[in-house]
């Protein structure tokens, strides 16, 4: 029960940074998504006070269920219009090809920009 | 009877989740297989065979999409919890931020190009290294075709989630820490779960990374587009 409890005072506080982020992503003249903002106004709190162990439990939980929450979003590629399927080639090229070429490229950038400060 | 369908849809993404889980599992995480890969598929066929309208579907999940705030939020705790060991590598982390958040964007529109994409597929492309939920507001504010951009995103993380730490550590590229950057630069939240498959302190890095170049994103690539533009 007391469990049960935790994990809504977690979601309740992660929803109020939320709104607060929300709220700062209207007064900020750039497109800057609240939730991201939310994230970052709690971390700040959080070098300042801490984190209670409730909270730490909820975001636990709910960061292990990340691809769960991405399903409905991703399952768009599936249901392009008739125009953009035709182009799945290059799509899939962006995709695949991209996403490797760059990974490697900030790696390696990465890795060389650390070198001496990283123990391996 | 509407009511009882959309609960019906809930259900399907929930169940085919826990069977992609459960696959996934079984198969002693063979990286192919991930959940999120053969969740969709199986989704998409399903919703295929029976003629459901991928609308309808999105209507009954949109608490997903709500969750996803909360969710992206609770990325504060792990960043807290490793900030120190973040802040000793401030300098080259911020510097291979910025070179990722122009390079993603870069590598895959010059693919697509080659491979004769149009514009508007072009233009959707370019935020596809950023979360989904600033992803789809960069797609509102520089006109590109919303629901080709979370397609290409969550893709691109499924295929950083699924190559990336290999493809890392073959380039010498071993670290947790590092890998744990790269995979939040290139592959958002996707990369950031599986990131914390491999440890808490590679999920700190990829959690920092993915805020980041969300936010720096958010803040350059409509300007950029927009200078560009001008040229072109």
């Amino acid at each position: 029960m007391s469990s049960a409890l935790d994990y809504l005072k977690g979601l309740a506080v992660l929803l109020l940074f939320q709104l607060l982020g929300e709220g700062l992503a209207q007064l900020l003249p750039i497109a800057v998504p609240g939730p991201v903002l939310g994230m970052l106004l709690l971390f700040f709190t959080l070098r300042q006070i801490g984190p209670p162990v409730w909270l730490v439990k909820t975001a636990g939980r709910l960061i292990s269920l990340l691809s769960l929450f991405f399903i409905p979003a991703g399952l768009g590629i599936f249901f392009l219009p008739a125009s953009i399927q035709q182009q799945w080639p290059a799509i899939l090229a962006a995709i695949v090809g991209g996403t490797l070429l760059s990974i490697a490229l900030t790696g390696l950038t990465l890795k060389a920009l650390t070198r001496g400060l990283a123990e391996e | 009877m509407d009511i009882l369908f959309s609960a019906g849809l809930l259900a399907l993404t929930l169940c085919a989740y826990f069977a992609g889980l459960w696959a996934f599992q079984k198969a002693r995480h063979f990286s192919l297989l991930h959940p999120l890969v053969s969740s969709c598929l199986l989704i998409a066929a399903l919703l295929y065979s029976f003629d459901i309208d991928y609308d309808r579907y999105q209507r009954a999940n949109q608490v997903f999409y709500w969750l996803l705030g909360p969710a992206t939020v609770a990325l504060a705790i792990p960043l807290d919890r490793e900030f120190e060991r973040i802040r000793a590598l401030a300098q080259p982390l911020l510097l291979t931020l910025l070179f990722g958040t122009i390079a993603a964007p870069l590598c895959a529109v010059t693919l697509a190009y080659l491979f004769g994409a149009e514009p508007l597929t072009l233009l959707s492309l370019t935020p596809k290294s950023v979360t989904t939920p600033i992803a789809l507001g960069i797609a509102q504010e520089i006109g590109a075709l919303g629901e080709l951009t979370a397609g290409v995103v969550i893709f691109t993380g499924v295929v950083g989630a699924i190559a990336g730490p290999r493809l890392l550590t073959l380039l010498g590229v071993k670290d947790q820490r590092l890998q744990g950057f790269t995979l939040g630069i290139n592959a958002h939240g996707v990369g950031t779960a599986r990131a914390f498959d491999i440890s808490p302190l590679c999920g700190a890095f990829s959690s920092l990374a993915l805020g980041l170049t969300g936010v720096l994103t958010a803040l350059i690539l409509p300007t950029l587009l927009l200078w560009l533009a001008k040229i072109f």
